[in-house]
């Protein structure tokens, strides 16, 4: 009987068929080892497990492994594997449990491990512990999926300053992804660093010309300086790769809006809502447009949708109020724009509005008090749309008390005046929906 | 002129031949002047894992098969360097086969290297000392005594010995008992560095890098370890080695790794250093001469180039997955190129980043080489994993220039957005609603108003009306069938208690009819109690009274109201003292065919 072979001897090959996709043969050489060694070669039974668990088979793969610890206590390697099983088998405690003996056993640190107990302890709802994990992960291994995922959570937190300091690091660790570019001009542009985000998202388009996140992030940008056709540009590469993005479409149809091309910019905001119906800014623009072209009755029953899902905002109050004038229900109008007052008191738009709509209703003393409030706002808030509206209804109020009549019909030119008034409003809505749906994207 | 045109003018196909029935590996082939008469030929693996067959080292000159014989072992590597400064007709080739690294010397056996042996617990070798001296009874027990080491760090022999059933050991133990304890790490990649020069012919050092991590640089002259390192602190075990530099003045030794690290091993070290950690498994690394960049092709279908200190520089996503990469390293237009093989057949190359050349082979490529071969000086060595062995010719006039920059960017803005043509119908409507805003707003309103009135109506008439055929709560099934032709009937109820655990309890059956038109048995029959699980039969006995027959309008009157039928049984399921049932039905019953009286 010669000298029994090492039962690693056919190790090297069983790692090469696996790697190169061979898994036919792979299969076929896995069970020749173990048979031959009655299921003590443990790289052997670790690849059988790895292949399973691509393939699907979650709990084989996890018994799998189980058996490989079982012959190789000490194997770290082993235990990092059952977790990833319980991780994907989703018993995340359990998975949890596994990565922490395996951070006990392991003699070295290992980002690995770190980074997979973050994202346990994520899923366990234990931000803290992750985030403590996490940022070990990052300063040993400096890997994207650390970083990616300790943004989330900062992000998830609101620590925009920290999650900005941290995709800083991550740009200097991953100089060459684009998305890790990406997420942190989107960072930046959150916490409103319009330069340092267009230099970010410029350098992510260097690297990778149609990411269309990045894409968006500069088409935003430029959009609110009102370079609508630059904007349009971008976002049409950006389309091209993601064609069912709710905040592209969004973009582009206020892009439209402002180039006062309506029917386009219907046609892009309902796309955009077809994506998500129940988003609440696509359903504003959608209203604000309607309003603008005069569909008063359409814009209503968008602007309530938007109401529904966001009660909380002056805004939607307000526009709602503007439709309900719009449609001569002037009772209703007075209570939605009162609402929007009560909300937000110190807005110029929605005291302006309040202020034409008391007017309009015959509330004079009411409009007068209003437009003193709106004489006292800051002048930074003040556009000239706001002015014009403000003069004319100055002029009106103080011809009534005067001549002590009842009210004239008020000038038409107030009505059209007071949609453009919501123009800047739409932007505004625009850059937040943008960012959002980013950030929606992102996590 | 497009990319395909170029590719055509770069390539001469010099040979194919589809019946090779090659299995070879990467780190399976050479090219090298094995007979020392100048024409450069290819040796390869050919790789057979069947019991019956064992694997063979090929040698090509040209396109003939010169040379076959077969190996004790499945090699996992060969490469070739010359040995002697004094003798440099001949290069040796060596085969890494298990755990020996077999030298040939012009096809012929000319040495053996084996690893050296790790060191054994000092337990097992007492163990074993102790062996063959016992008389049966006690052998068990010494055996019992080697599980206590720990399985993978015994050798090979007490690993097979303690998986024996006990009736075997004394033949194992006698068969064993004079040779020494063994404990080697099969090889897993072989590699060849420079001694001291850059030409070709000068001898080379042969580095053996074990499963165990553990690296050997040999003696080209008398195979005697020069130097040991392991390749990493961590247990690692290297699939791929490559070098630069001289063994005598300064070199790397780049390892990759299974477990994804790649480690460097220079001059003196003694355990590698970790450059980097790749996530995905390494599928093949080669170095870029020069800048010595290090290009990994991992299993995320990436090609990704990293600095010699382990910084990345760049990445390529592929479309498809691959399987090898090779150096094609042109002196004349001092450049180095990369080709990238990937599944399906489909051959890249790269200058750096960029895509310079791509053509197709027949099938995945398994090995790619390039190199001299016989008088020729650019050979590519294409053998895919059906076993397809291909040849292809570099032309001397190829050049690898760049192309200009594709110029799909702005293509791609100048596409317009894909927006559908506004229609007429929408205009139309957009029209009319400006017109009559007001009016629309105000019967929106109203049919919606209505349509929640209508709804809640018809909520609230579920609600009181509990008809149905079961009951999610109390998990009753009622099933009816009705019996007969008529004017007598038999109504069967089936109840079922749908629930595994609790029986069913003070039920009662009661049937609602119009006196007018029905006459039952019974119309109240007091349950028993229903086991789970199980359905209990009630039957009452209808009778349908016989409308009077002078009045034909009359009749159908009374059968009717409000359009609906009055021909039909209530049931109710209650229980005592409850007021709403808990489960009730409504059996329309078949209308009677009238008896027509004769004239």
């Amino acid at each position: 009987m010669p000298e029994p072979h090492p039962m690693e001897k056919l190790n090297w090959l069983i790692h090469l068929y696996h790697i190169r996709g061979e898994i036919g043969p792979c299969r076929t050489l896995i069970n020749d080892e173990i048979e031959q060694s009655q299921g003590k070669n443990e790289f052997a039974l670790y690849k059988k497990g790895i292949i399973l668990r691509e393939e699907g088979n979650l709990q084989e793969s996890l018994e799998t492994f189980q058996q490989c610890h079982k012959i190789n206590p000490e194997n770290v390697d082993n235990l990092k594997q059952i977790g990833k099983c319980l991780f994907m088998l989703k018993r995340f405690r359990l998975a949890l449990e596994a990565y922490l003996q395996a951070e006990n056993a392991a003699q070295k640190h290992d980002w690995e491990i770190f980074h997979n107990i973050g994202e346990s302890c994520l899923q366990l709802k234990d931000n803290n512990r992750a985030k403590e994990y996490l940022e070990k992960a990052v300063n040993l291994g400096k890997q994207e999926v650390s970083y990616n995922l300790l943004i989330k959570i900062l992000s998830k937190e609101n620590e925009w300053q920290t999650a900005v300091t941290t995709s800083n690091k991550g740009v200097e660790s991953c100089p060459d992804s684009a998305d890790m570019l990406t997420k942190s001009g989107i960072l930046y542009l959150r916490i409103g660093e319009t330069q340092h985000a267009f230099e970010r998202l410029s350098s992510a388009l260097a690297l990778d010309a149609s990411n269309h996140r990045a894409l968006l992030g500069i088409g935003c940008i430029t959009q609110n300086h009102e370079e609508h056709d630059v904007a349009l540009s971008k976002y049409k590469i950006a389309v091209q790769t993601e064609p069912n993005s709710v905040a592209l479409w969004n973009n582009i149809g206020m892009c439209f809006y402002a180039k006062q091309k309506f029917v386009a910019a219907v046609t892009c905001l309902k796309r955009s809502l077809w994506h998500s119906p129940l988003n609440w800014k696509v359903l504003i623009n959608l209203g604000l447009v309607n309003l603008h072209t005069g569909q008063a009755a359409s814009a209503f029953n968008f602007i309530c949708a938007a109401v529904n899902i966001r009660p909380d905002l002056g805004h939607t109050f307000m526009l709602l109020g503007c439709a309900l004038l719009e449609l001569n229900d002037k009772e209703n109008a007075l209570q939605a724009l009162s609402q929007a007052l009560a909300m937000s008191p110190d807005d110029a738009y929605i005291v302006l509005n309040a202020c034409l709509c008391y007017y309009q209703t015959g509330h004079r003393d009411k409009a007068a008090e209003l437009l003193e409030r709106f004489k006292n706002l800051a002048n930074g808030v003040k556009t000239e749309e706001l002015n014009k509206l403000y003069v004319k209804l100055d002029l009106s109020l103080t011809a009534i008390n005067d001549a002590d009549q009842p009210p004239p019909p008020p000038p038409t030119g107030i009505k059209s005046n007071e949609n453009i008034i919501n123009n800047p409003d739409d932007s505004a809505a625009t850059e937040d929906t943008k960012e959002s749906t980013n950030i929606a994207d992102m996590v | 002129m497009s990319r395909s045109e170029l590719s055509v003018a770069r390539w001469l196909d010099a040979h194919s031949d589809h019946s090779a029935g090659l299995a070879t590996l990467p780190q399976g082939a050479i090219l090298a002047d094995i007979a020392g008469d100048g024409e450069h030929r290819l040796a390869l693996l050919d790789i057979k894992l069947g019991k019956d067959s064992r694997s063979r080292l090929k040698v090509y000159k040209g396109t003939l098969l010169t040379a076959d014989q077969t190996l004790p072992d499945v090699p996992s590597g060969i490469i070739s360097f010359y040995t002697d400064p004094s003798d440099n007709k001949y290069p040796a080739v060596g085969i890494a086969c298990g755990l020996d690294l077999l030298i040939y010397k012009n096809n012929k056996p000319f040495f053996k290297f084996v690893v050296p042996s790790l060191p054994i617990s000092p337990l097992e070798v007492d163990i074993w000392s102790k062996l063959p001296d016992h008389v049966n009874q006690t052998v068990g027990k010494l055996v019992d005594n080697l599980k206590a080491v720990p399985y993978n760090t015994l050798t090979p022999r007490s690993q097979l010995l303690v998986n024996l059933p006990p009736e075997q050991y004394p033949e194992f133990i006698q068969n064993f008992k004079n040779l020494p304890l063994k404990r080697q790490s099969p090889i897993t990649c072989v590699a060849v560095l420079q001694r001291s020069s850059h030409e070709l012919t000068t001898p080379g050092c042969p580095i053996v890098a074990t499963e165990a991590g553990h690296v050997y640089f040999l003696d080209p002259v008398n195979f005697q370890i020069l130097h040991q390192a392991s390749v990493c602190s961590t247990k690692a075990s290297p699939c791929i080695m490559r070098t630069v530099g001289f063994f005598d003045v300064e070199f790397r030794l780049i390892i990759a790794t299974r477990e994804g690290h790649v480690t460097l091993l220079r001059r003196g070290y003694l355990e590698g250093k970790v450059l980097m950690h790749t996530v995905k498994d390494i599928i093949d690394m080669q170095i870029v001469p020069g800048d010595n960049f290090i290009l990994l092709a991992t299993s995320d279908q990436v090609l990704t180039c990293y600095t010699k200190r382990g910084n990345k520089l760049w990445s390529l996503e592929m479309k498809k997955p691959i399987t090898c990469l090779c150096l094609i390293p042109l002196k004349h237009l001092s450049t180095s190129l990369v080709a990238v093989g990937m599944k399906d057949g489909a051959v890249q190359i790269y200058k750096g980043r960029h895509l310079v050349d791509h053509f197709s082979a027949a099938d995945t490529p398994s090995v790619i080489i390039f190199g001299r071969m016989g008088q020729e000086e650019h050979v590519l060595v294409i053998i895919t994993i059906s076993g397809i062995l291909n040849l292809k010719i570099l032309k001397r006039t190829a050049d690898f220039n760049l192309n200009k920059q594709d110029a799909s960017l702005p293509l791609m803005q100048n596409k317009p957005l894909p927006l559908p043509k506004r229609s007429k119908l929408f205009l139309e409507q957009s029209a009319r609603e400006r017109q009559n805003a007001v009016e629309m707003h105000r019967n929106f309103q109203q049919d919606l108003i209505r349509l929640r009135l209508n709804a809640a109506r018809a909520m609230a008439h579920s609600l009181s009306d509990s008809t149905g055929m079961g009951n999610e709560k109390e998990m009753v099934k009622v099933s009816a069938q009705v019996l007969g032709l008529g004017p007598n009937f038999t109504l069967v109820l089936n109840l079922e208690n749908m629930n595994s655990n609790k029986p069913l309890l003070d039920l009662s059956i009661v049937f609602h009819v119009r006196p007018d038109l029905y006459k039952l048995s019974d119309y109240l029959i007091p349950l028993p109690l229903i086991p789970p699980g199980l359905t209990f039969r009630v039957e009452t006995k209808v009778e349908e009274l016989q409308p009077e027959m002078d009045a034909n309008d009359n009749t159908n009157v009374q059968l009717e109201k409000d359009g609906q039928s009055l021909q039909h049984v209530k049931v109710f399921c209650v229980r005592k003292d409850q007021i709403a049932p808990i489960i009730a039905a409504t059996i329309n019953m078949p209308p009677t065919d009238i008896t027509i009286p004769v004239l």
